[in-house]
């Protein structure tokens, strides 16, 4: 009797070694595997910030990885808004805020779950919109070779002279789409230097009082929730929409670094279709 | 789940027992609770019908029930957040059963199907959890063995997936978790050691996480191994604790996704006599923050969890900067000394008093370069991260209290309790406020209780602190009145007068009410919360000010 209560603790010891585990030996980054084929979807990345969240540069610089990693077919847009993209005592005293971003930030619930959060795509997993952003690499890996059901093409004609902005799109349904699809076209621009709180040691001190803020929406051009692209059931395969914009843009952007972004979604479910990034210069 | 319940269920009823014996020789006990908040505008603190956004009432509410037929117990859990209180995550918001479990328990083997709660040694790297005031639950959905195969040994098993919020596991959208334990006492285990003079016990662990490695950047490890070991020795009135843990890499949003392995250390030496306790407790974390996904910043999926060892603090001001782990790396030390001055001496009186001083400093790791690696900074992602000499104390102190407390009864109607607390608190890195000043705050205490009558009391409190940092200056009052064993009535004020923002001077008061009959309580709090942001793992999160009506309904049976 005494022989197998020890024998049955020699397993249980021996059992508890036996944990699995995986040592991960340098280099710890993997290589790409090139691009990524061209008739595949686009992935939109948004990530939601703000000037004095302190954990948000090291996930903006994570998202920059990513889309040198995808080297075009992935696209970036950081969206101002919640409590710490609200304007505070000077050096944050700017306000980058913008109506759409706002109204997606409630409805999707980004800066309520706490920041640095994002979306891959609008795609809803497990109840939630909000990607953290040590999930954004993986999201976005399970997505960026799906086959694209829509092509869309931006054509931009800016008149320096007046700063006023034309925008066409043309999306073309390249596999039947059965729900409603809805388009947003959105003004961002990149580089705008303007202080950020910060805890990254490797980015710099507490407050960078000239941080590079990349790909920040500016505003939409068609409403935050966009407009109708085509009724339940008309996207058949072939089948062509068109759209266009003209707007006056604020001379406060500088217009070497301002790029539409257009994407469309499922009116019934706000997961993003395809999306296409133009600068317009 | 709800099927597996019910055919336990069916098998019991259709088998050995008898119809009659499930329903006469069972026992059903359970509790109920629910808070209720009812918001206004209050335009002093900032809250307007737009930041209200419509949400007036937020209710939490949850109802716990356990069947017991001998050797057989199942238990339910339901919870409802509709819609969260101020405060809470939102990701609360939800209702159902998130808490459902039956098991069988003999003198040998008890087994558990469902959720569980369970931890291993000291938690270090294994403990699940429910904490309703703070809205924190991260129990095992799995299952769990425990053997018992001779006397002092116990030997467990677990594996499931843990709780995140309402967010139901699906195949890879997060960990699994498996674990094994075994803990030998043994003056249990051995014939003649029951009573000896030293009591010594030894444990020993092993949990591992698994979770598909989907990123495009890093290689991670998909299988996180952690091991742990323990023992507790007694000897008269000393007693000596002291666990180890050690977990192999695992790069995480927690850790910036540095490749280092992680460690931590937790001893305690305790002495204690009639009229005298003394404890000494040392900490040392490095890097071991341990979630069932990786990703996860927050406050959640935690498989393990580090024991703070500094005091708890239980009055508002004393409590308003409470030092939170910092599982990337700490090294901490507490003091405790509470001593009772007898009776019929000079200072102890006619009732003897009470002295308690209580120290704890908690300071960073030092962290050093690894030169010979691509990148020389410090915790860069995708790196070793660092080097760190096991005994090696960083100057940056975290946290340090110095507390002192005197309780003394001064007649048979009179007691009173002050206290003085020394505070250093680095709100940079504990509340993620980076670039503040630590704050260095003195607070006071005054608490004392009159007996009126043999059933009436009056208690009155009255708290300071000062600091020149964060919100300055603060002082409360409170006073309250106690009809045992039935009714209470309070009320209270916190006045923040010394706010370097002089708009934000407010007073945060409240007035609250209560009655208990039986196990049943019901109160009522009218009043204001001052507005806050939690950072927990490098996510913030905004709490904001709140004003109006919190009633509070609970009962067990």
């Amino acid at each position: 009797m005494k022989n197998s209560y020890k024998n049955l603790i020699i397993i249980v010891l021996v059992g508890l070694g036996f944990v699995a585990c995986d040592k991960i030996e340098p280099p710890y980054k993997q290589g790409t595997d090139g691009p990524v084929a061209e008739q595949t979807r686009k992935v939109l990345l948004e990530d939601y910030t703000g000037h004095t969240c302190v954990n948000c540069p090291t996930a903006a610089k994570k998202a920059v990885e990513l889309v040198n990693l995808y080297q075009g077919k992935l696209i970036l847009m950081a969206i101002h808004a919640g409590y710490f993209a609200e304007p505070k005592t000077a050096p944050f005293d700017a306000d980058y805020r913008t109506e759409a971003g706002n109204a997606w930030d409630t409805f999707f619930g980004m800066s309520a779950a706490g920041n640095p959060i994002g979306m891959v795509n609008r795609q809803k997993s497990q109840g939630v919109y909000t990607v953290e952003n040590g999930d954004w690499g993986s999201s976005v890996a399970a997505v960026i070779e799906d086959k694209a059901s829509i092509q869309l093409e931006v054509v931009t004609d800016y008149n320096t002279a007046n700063r006023s902005l034309k925008v066409d799109l043309k999306a073309k349904i390249t596999q039947a789409l059965d729900p409603a699809l809805k388009v947003i076209a959105c003004v961002v621009e990149d580089s705008i230097v303007s202080a950020q709180r910060n805890n990254d040691a490797s980015l710099g001190g507490a407050t960078i009082p000239d941080y590079v803020h990349r790909h920040m929406l500016r505003e939409s051009l068609n409403g935050s929730w966009g407009e109708d692209l085509a009724m339940a059931g008309q996207s058949t395969t072939g089948a062509e929409f068109t759209k266009s914009y003209t707007n006056s843009l604020s001379s406060v952007y500088n217009i070497e670094h301002v790029s539409i972004i257009v994407f469309v979604y499922n009116a019934d479910t706000y997961e993003i279709l395809q999306v296409e990034e133009k600068h317009i210069q | 789940m709800r099927k597996l319940m019910i055919s336990l269920l069916a098998l019991l009823l259709f088998s050995a027992v008898e119809a009659q014996d499930f329903i006469n020789n069972a026992t059903v006990n359970g509790s109920f609770q629910t808070d209720v908040q009812f918001y206004r505008p209050d335009a002093a603190i900032g809250i307007t019908d737009s930041t209200i956004a419509g949400r007036k009432v937020g209710i939490n509410g949850f109802g716990n029930i356990i069947y017991t037929l001998g050797k057989f117990k199942a238990g339910m859990r339901y919870e409802a957040f509709l819609g969260p209180m101020a405060g809470f995550d939102p990701r609360q918001e939800g209702n159902g059963f998130p808490y459902l479990w039956a098991s069988y328990s003999t003198d040998l083997v008890e087994v558990t199907v469902g959720n569980f709660y369970e931890q291993f040694g000291n938690g270090l790297i294994f403990r699940t959890y429910e904490e309703w005031t703070l809205g924190y639950d991260n129990s095992m959905n799995g299952m769990r063995v425990v053997l018992y195969p001779m006397k002092g040994l116990t030997l467990k098993g677990i594996y499931g997936t843990q709780r995140f919020f309402w967010q139901k596991y699906e195949r890879n959208s997060r960990g699994l978790v498996r674990g094994a334990d075994a803990d030998f006492n043994l003056n249990d285990a051995i014939t003649g050691w029951e009573s000896a003079g030293v009591r010594l016990s030894l444990g020993a662990s092993a949990v591992s996480k698994y979770q598909r490695d989907a990123d495009p950047i890093y290689n991670l490890p998909e299988n996180v191994g952690a091991f742990s070991g323990r023992f507790n020795l007694g000897a008269g009135n000393f007693n000596l604790m002291t666990e180890y843990a050690y977990k192999i890499n695992d790069p995480s949003s927690s850790n910036n996704f540095i490749y280092q392995e992680g460690q931590a250390i937790l001893s305690s030496l305790s002495y204690s006599q009639k009229g005298l306790g003394v404890v000494l407790q040392l900490k040392r974390v490095d890097n071991m923050s341990f979630k069932s996904d990786r990703a996860v910043s927050s406050n959640a999926l935690d498989i393990n969890f580090l024991p703070p060892i500094n005091r708890i603090h239980a009055y508002s001001l004393t409590a308003k900067y409470p030092y939170a782990t910092q599982p990337n790396g700490e090294m901490g030390l507490q003091f405790q000394v509470n001593y009772k001055i007898p009776k019929g001496s000079l200072l102890g009186g006619k009732y003897g008093t009470g002295l308690a001083l209580n120290y704890s400093q908690v300071n960073d790791i030092v962290r050093n370069a690894i030169v010979d690696d691509n990148s020389t900074l410090i915790g860069a992602a995708g790196t070793l991260g660092y080097t760190s000499d096991f005994f090696k104390v960083s100057k940056h102190i975290f946290f340090r209290d110095i507390n002192f407390e005197i309780e003394k009864r001064f007649n048979s109607k009179l007691k009173g309790t002050v206290q003085y607390m020394n505070l250093l608190y680095d709100i940079a890195t504990i509340e993620g406020h980076t670039g503040d000043p630590a704050v260095e705050a003195h607070v006071g205490v005054a608490d004392f209780t009159y007996r009126l009558t043999s059933r009436n009391a009056l208690r009155v409190e009255a708290q300071a602190l000062w600091t020149k940092q964060d919100e300055g200056d603060w002082a409360a009052l409170m006073a309250e009145y106690t009809i045992a064993p039935k009714w209470f009535l309070a009320v209270a004020d916190q006045y923040n007068y010394g706010n370097p923002d002089t708009e934000m001077r407010n007073h945060y008061y409240t007035v609250s009410g209560g009655y208990t009959r039986e196990s049943t309580r019901l109160a009522l709090t009218f009043g204001r919360q001052s507005e806050g942001v939690v950072c927990v793992g490098g996510v913030c999160r905004q709490v904001p000010a709140s004003s109006g009506l919190t009633l509070t309904i609970s009962t067990n049976f």
